[in-house]
């Protein structure tokens, strides 16, 4: 009896506060939220403040953002109705798809802004990017203090998740790096103050900085330390190839 | 002093518009009925719960939105309207659209408590359901009740 009691104790605790829906006009995008408030503009678009916790899912763009709170500016074009920009603070995690590809990106607060050929995150830190490709493995994963990302505007296609990524420092980025000869991949990780990553062909990454990089087995195995780096990946993330570019003057 | 029993007067539809105080004299709101009674007592007579009716709500002298609900009970001392049942609230710029089983508009604050139900739409979409909220008499503002006027 007493067990039962304490049992309907802890449920009454537990139990959240009252979840409230958005959902668009043309069923593609889908809010869940706590307390709210809507500000309708002159021209009907909402200015939507949330709080409680948020999830926003926007299947268009294959995007699905979570948070503690959110402030989305809604707007209507023709049949669609699109997220133009959502503002998203405390513990956000944004997951990016396009076709089976994903992205993970965290921090402690998002600005999104969508675009007609691309849409832009900026983000504070702690930040953490994680590439993935299409069975799950991680191609790129890399840390920064804040940083802005590029992405595909849309779920679909053949493009990248993420397009470009800039990371500020301190940035450290973890690598898989090829097996000798067919062999299994190492681990690499390197440090800098800046990391500017790019995913519109292969993959590739620049670090600037006091840029110390850390090979723990295969070619460069050993610490090695330059001003700027410029790695090569594969497909898998792999790292195939880096540069050193000369200094100047 | 005699006393004269409460009574109960059945009428059939109608209408009225309804002004605030002098000197401003502004017009609040005008109320179209299918049925209602008068209720009658020394004091006189006065209009008891309308039924079937629709409306619009001014603000500034300008229509601020449309209504209709299955009763209204108008309060002319605390410039209070209340509707209930199916109650559904137009925009006059026709953006929004907010549905309740029950609203008390104040006209002296021109802001709708809505209870029951409550769900606020427009051209982008529809939010809700939520149990109460609160909004501007033009619908250009809507809130749970702890999150209205903050910023």
């Amino acid at each position: 009896m007493i067990l039962h009691r304490l049992g309907l104790l802890a449920l009454v605790l537990a139990s959240p506060g009252d979840l409230h829906v958005y959902l668009s006009q043309d069923g593609q995008t889908k809010l869940v939220f706590g307390p709210s408030r809507v500000d309708v503009q002159p021209n009907g678009d909402w200015l939507l403040a949330m709080r409680g916790g948020v999830e926003a899912t926007l299947k268009r763009q294959g995007l699905s953002v979570k948070s503690d709170s959110a402030t989305a500016l809604l707007h209507q074009k023709g049949q669609e109705t699109t997220v133009q920009k959502l503002h998203a603070i405390g513990s956000v995690v944004i997951v990016k798809a396009v076709s089976q590809k994903k992205t993970r990106i965290t921090g402690s607060s998002a600005n999104y802004q969508a675009g007609a050929r691309e849409d832009r995150v900026d983000l504070r830190g702690p930040v953490h990017l994680v590439d993935m490709d299409s069975a799950g493995g991680s191609l790129f994963d890399a840390t920064g203090s804040s940083g802005s990302v590029s992405m595909s505007p849309s779920a679909k296609g053949k493009d990248n998740p993420v397009r470009s990524a800039v990371l500020h420092g301190p940035v450290k980025l973890t690598l898989k790096q090829a097996g000798k000869k067919g062999g299994p991949p190492s681990k690499m990780v390197a440090t800098g103050r800046e990391l500017t990553y790019n995913h519109t062909g292969l993959p590739s990454v620049t670090l600037t900085g006091g840029v110390v990089m850390k090979g723990l087995s295969g070619p460069l195995s050993g610490t090695f330390h330059a001003d700027t780096v410029i790695l090569k990946l594969n497909e898998k993330g792999e790292e195939t190839g880096f540069e050193i570019p000369e200094r100047k003057g | 002093m005699e006393q004269h029993p409460e009574q109960k007067l059945n009428v059939t539809s109608g209408s009225a518009d309804i002004f605030g105080p002098q000197p401003a004299h502004e017009k609040r709101w005008t109320i179209h009925w299918q049925g209602s009674h008068l209720l009658g007592s020394d004091k006189g007579w006065s209009m008891g719960t309308m039924t079937g009716v629709t409306g619009e709500i001014y603000r500034d002298e300008k229509l601020a939105d449309t209504f209709r609900g299955d009763e209204a009970v108008a309060n002319h001392s605390q410039n209070e309207l209340t509707l209930s049942g199916h109650v559904e609230l137009v925009s006059a710029d026709k953006t929004a659209t907010l549905r309740c089983d029950k609203v008390l508009y104040d006209a002296t604050k021109k802001l709708f408590h809505a209870m029951g139900n409550v769900r606020f739409s427009g051209r982008v979409g529809s939010l809700g359901t939520f149990p109460e909220l609160i909004a501007t008499s033009d619908l250009k503002k809507a809130a749970v009740p702890e999150l209205f006027g903050k910023p």
